[in-house]
């Protein structure tokens, strides 16, 4: 079986937000405003926070990609009173959004804060109404919401892959952010498989994965040189 | 005057049968209702396609619906399919008039979807009938002997859905379907 997993490389980030607006574009994300951005009720299923380092003039700005982390140990998984969400068996956690009550428990157990909840009914501009991806489905007010690392994309990968007889191959499924990425800095693929480049870059000195101590064990690995004083 | 619990009984007896009678009749008449409706049209389509002779003369399901082995969709007959056969009239029916109507102006024939599945589910019908070699009778049960549009569309339970799925040993993972 596999285990999808992506690779961050906070080196090659350049912080263009290329991610953030695929990630956008291929999920229906809506899109908020700055009062509900001041109120922590934006939804953004890819973000690119920026870090900065050192004092003034001598200063260096970090960037820093957040994509759900689809923890091996997820904790919103366990706190789910109707197993709207859960673990697949190719690691992804899972959003049912038709299940999900809106109780709120798994954004509030989530140690990355990367649930989101819809505070506000969906609204969409003229335009953007035509531009809607009819592969997802636009969410309901009052449900929790994540990144699903584009499995829309691997239904169809799939499916494609059994109508033409073959065997699924890892480049066939990818979420768009890292379709996206000019730099290479996301990396995606198959954590299972030793011949993968995701399964070679987890393993190496400059992968380390956010808030380690906790035992989520997420299938998102970040590297960078030297010491992350995120 | 005092009033004994076995004469009280007596008294309520009547009325509740009269209810029962009442609500029977209700209910009767109701069912008739919707029986009449039907039979009155009811139909959902534009026109009263019937599936029934279309079969009879030898057309099978890809020759109208020609998507479903390469595509999500199976898609619905389009006009220049129709012409194929009803460039003149082949009968005296009046819903083929409606269709001779629709190709001198035109118009392409709005139908409405029958068989449908809520927003967030991903159906496929290359994966069920070109990957699982799945009947179409198995979800559309006897539309194909049908003379006329059932009155109502249909909505696809998941029930059946995972119950077929675990018959077949395949995927029964919520998002295989829900996106």
């Amino acid at each position: 079986m596999r285990k999808w997993g992506m690779v961050i490389d906070l080196d090659r980030c350049a912080g263009c937000q290329a991610c953030v607006v695929a990630c956008k574009a291929e999920n229906n994300v809506v899109h908020s405003d700055p009062v509900q951005e001041e109120t922590f009720r934006a939804i953004s299923w890819m973000s690119v926070l920026t870090v900065m380092e050192g004092e003034y003039p001598d200063v260096k700005e970090r960037y820093f990609p957040r994509p759900c982390m689809h923890c091996e140990n997820p904790p919103c998984v366990k706190v789910c009173p109707v197993g709207a969400t859960y673990k697949n068996p190719e690691g992804i956690v899972a959003q049912v959004y038709t299940r999900c009550i809106g109780c709120r428990y798994c954004t509030n157990n989530c140690p990355y804060t990367l649930k989101y909840f819809n505070y506000f009914r969906p609204r969409w501009t003229r335009e953007m109404k035509n531009l809607l991806n009819p592969d997802v489905p636009k969410r309901q007010v009052g449900v929790v919401e994540k990144c699903t690392f584009c499995h829309h994309r691997l239904q169809k990968a799939k499916e494609d892959a059994r109508f033409e007889k073959r065997e699924l191959r890892e480049k066939d499924y990818v979420p768009a952010c890292v379709q996206t990425c000019p730099t290479g800095a996301l990396i995606f693929g198959d954590l299972e498989n030793p011949k993968s480049e995701v399964f070679r870059l987890s393993k190496i000195s400059r992968a380390f994965r956010l808030l380690e101590e906790l035992g989520t064990e997420p299938q998102v690995f970040y590297l960078t040189e030297g010491e992350w004083h995120g | 005057m005092k009033v004994d619990g076995h004469m009280l009984n007596k008294l309520r007896k009547p009325k509740k049968l009269s209810l029962v009678f009442i609500g029977l009749a209700l209910g009767v008449s109701v069912f008739l209702l919707v029986i009449l409706l039907e039979s009155w049209g009811g139909t959902t389509q534009p026109l009263r396609f019937n599936h029934k002779i279309h079969a009879e003369n030898e057309l099978t399901c890809q020759d109208c619906h020609p998507y479903f082995l390469e595509y999500a969709s199976s898609g619905r007959p389009e006009l220049e399919t129709c012409i194929l056969c009803h460039e003149e009239a082949l009968t005296e029916s009046e819903e083929e008039k409606k269709l001779l109507g629709y190709i001198q102006s035109g118009n392409e024939i709005e139908w409405v979807r029958l068989f449908r599945v809520p927003e967030d589910v991903y159906f496929s019908h290359r994966r069920h009938v070109a990957v699982g070699n799945v009947e179409c009778a198995v979800c559309h049960g006897d539309i194909g002997e049908s003379t006329r549009p059932p009155s109502n569309p249909r909505n696809m339970s998941m029930k059946k859905c995972m119950d077929c799925h675990e018959d077949k040993q395949v995927n029964n993972d919520c998002i295989a379907c829900h996106r």
